[in-house]
């Protein structure tokens, strides 16, 4: 299937007067990805890093979209310029659900970091990992990108195998909630059959080789970049990966840190639900924290 | 095909993505939020459509109403409805001028459908409508249809469940096995949403008169507000426009297409139907999206 995605919009002149949002393309002709671009507020512009953020996979990251443009709409009235952005085979980005993964991802976020650079002239950029989307930056760091100052990673996935079961459940107890009339195969007995579920999540197709890269994922497996400088890690009191992180701290205390907030965000739901949109204690530790790199 | 990302309607706030294939016919097909779901669609459905639909030759364009997904809250004093609908008729106005197409058809989803409605009545170039889980109207069938089919597909427990807590007057929470009565907005008696009955079968006949193709898709997630096949056409039986109302029910898609299967079933319904509202219209091929200086703007 041929496709392109295209960059028409000239910066100066499609942006959002009152907000300085640009939709953009970006990157490879047969990659092009789709980002939004946060140029700072601040009058008379100041020197501060930029801010990419690496979005979560699949219905998580259509619940952390408000959360990404509430984030972005704030640093960049604290003079950030921010870039958020569809990985391949996400969003509005080129590609199906089953191109994505997670090397590929990785690059996409590369590719993300420099067009950041491009656009707003910053040198430091601090990345924001969400969900998936910190494995992804933590993945991507061994490149040791150009001015990449720090890691924020709020909710990281550690470990892909538990994620992988973590994902299969919501999906199973998603189906049994979406219809109105129980199915005539219950989800949760074909779930038994641990070949069921394996090749979607919550209404994403999962490519045999993204499952693959996830279930290698693991606390032994990551390999921490010696660049950046520091790691910040935003997590739940509740989270498995909390205790990973604690580990991880103990072994690199100066560059390793873990903020314990209880934000109370359903990741996965598919309704409007009693949960935060944008959970303003997550906001404002991770606005905190990039703050602090000015 | 081409996608655009594109910043349009007063002051630039609006942001969509414009997906046209290389040679298109003079119709487009808009999609948008459904609740508060960025324009995207429910698991990315309409990101999925607009490209199923560009290897068509229909050109689409998925946009966020203001406020919503990453278009910017509006200037304006409208209420949320009549703003969708100002929304809506611009991005009407901006494939009209930028794209040279004339006649458009509107995909809502759950409240998305409630946009498409007002649109259509408000705006002549509207060529069809789709409303997925949209207005709904119960026969005196509907309960006793929906009754049955919970108590056909329930356990010996969750109707002894369900009886036990209608007894003690909690009727309305239940929850029967492997479904949820409470899973979308259609699980009120009575939608608030929905227009009184003879103003809406006076919409209805006027949009039909008007020309425009009507098409209802009713999920197997909202079975307290549409329980079985023939709910619309026994609901209006009396008037003009049930033979001219196109109506799917279909309770193996689930109402937020959760499945990929939900996801692929639905593609090649809405597919086939604007494949033939194309060619009912005898729409040329007008221009190709590689080579903008054909199009022709009004």
């Amino acid at each position: 299937m041929g496709y392109y995605l295209q960059q028409t919009c000239s910066l100066h002149k499609m942006n959002n007067a009152q907000t300085n949002v640009t939709p953009i393309a970006f990157g490879a002709p047969n990659r092009r990805l789709f980002g939004i671009y946060h140029a700072p507020q601040t009058q008379p512009p100041v020197s501060r890093p930029a801010v990419v953020l690496c979005n979560a996979f699949g219905q998580e990251a259509i619940r952390a979209h408000r959360f990404q443009r509430s984030l972005a709409e704030r640093l960049a009235r604290a003079g950030h310029a921010v870039l958020r952005f569809d990985y391949f085979g996400t969003g509005d980005s080129m590609g199906e659900d089953a191109d994505g993964d997670l090397d590929g991802w990785s690059g996409d976020l590369l590719m993300a970091h420099g067009e950041l650079q491009h656009l707003s002239g910053a040198i430091r950029v601090v990345w924001v990992g969400m969900r998936l989307g910190a494995t992804v930056a933590l993945r991507a760091t061994h490149v040791a990108p150009i001015g990449l100052s720090r890691l924020i990673l709020w909710d990281p996935i550690l470990d892909g195998t538990r994620y992988l079961e973590f994902l299969r459940e919501r999906h199973v107890t998603s189906l049994e909630n979406v219809y109105s009339l129980p199915l005539r195969l219950a989800p949760r007995e074909v779930a038994q059959d641990l070949t069921c579920y394996r090749d979607e999540a919550i209404g994403f197709a999962i490519s045999p080789l993204f499952r693959t890269q996830l279930s290698e994922v693991s606390i032994e497996t990551h390999r921490w970049p010696t660049n950046p400088v520091d790691i910040h890690v935003v997590i739940e009191p509740t989270s498995p990966e909390g205790n990973d992180f604690a580990q991880v701290q103990i072994r690199d205390p100066d560059r390793v840190r873990v903020y314990v907030v209880n934000h109370g965000t359903n990741w996965t739901t598919d309704t409007a639900g009693n949960t935060p949109l944008v959970p303003t204690n997550a906001l404002m530790a991770i606005t905190q924290q990039v703050g602090e790199t000015a | 095909m081409k996608e655009t990302p594109i910043l349009f309607g007063p002051n630039a706030s609006l942001v969509g993505i414009v997906c046209e294939p290389i040679v298109t016919s003079d119709i487009a097909v808009l999609t948008f939020n459904a609740g508060v779901i960025p324009r995207l669609g429910p698991h990315r459905f309409n990101v999925k459509l607009s490209r199923a639909l560009a290897d068509e030759g229909v050109t689409s364009m998925r946009f966020d109403l203001s406020g919503l997904g990453d278009s910017r809250p509006a200037s304006t004093q409208c209420d949320f409805l009549q703003q969708a609908v100002v929304d809506v008729r611009s991005a009407i106005d901006y494939l009209e001028l930028h794209h040279g197409v004339r006649r458009f058809i509107l995909i809502g989803n759950c409240s998305g459908a409630v946009h498409a409605y007002w649109t259509a009545l408000a705006d002549q170039r509207v060529a069809g409508i789709l409303m997925f889980d949209g207005f709904w109207y119960r026969t005196r069938w509907s309960r006793l249809v929906r009754h049955w089919k919970r108590f056909r597909a329930g356990t010996w427990k969750s109707a002894a469940t369900a009886i036990a807590r209608r007894l003690v007057g909690s009727w309305s929470l239940i929850r029967h096995e492997g479904g949820s009565e409470s899973a979308n907005i259609f699980s009120s008696d009575e939608s608030t949403a929905n227009p009184p009955r003879a103003e809406y079968c006076h919409a209805i006949q006027t949009l039909v008169d008007r020309g425009v193709a009507i098409f209802l898709i009713f999920s197997g997630g909202v079975i307290d507000a549409y329980s079985y096949a023939r709910q619309f056409r026994d609901g209006f039986a009396d008037e003009p426009f049930v033979d001219k109302v196109r109506c799917n029910f279909l309770p193996e898609i689930d109402h937020t297409l959760l499945s990929l299967r939900s996801q692929n079933r639905l593609i090649d319904v809405i597919r086939n139907w604007i494949l033939g509202i194309v060619e009912s219209h005898g729409m040329p091929a007008i221009r190709t999206a590689t080579d903008p200086a054909k199009v022709a703007p009004t």
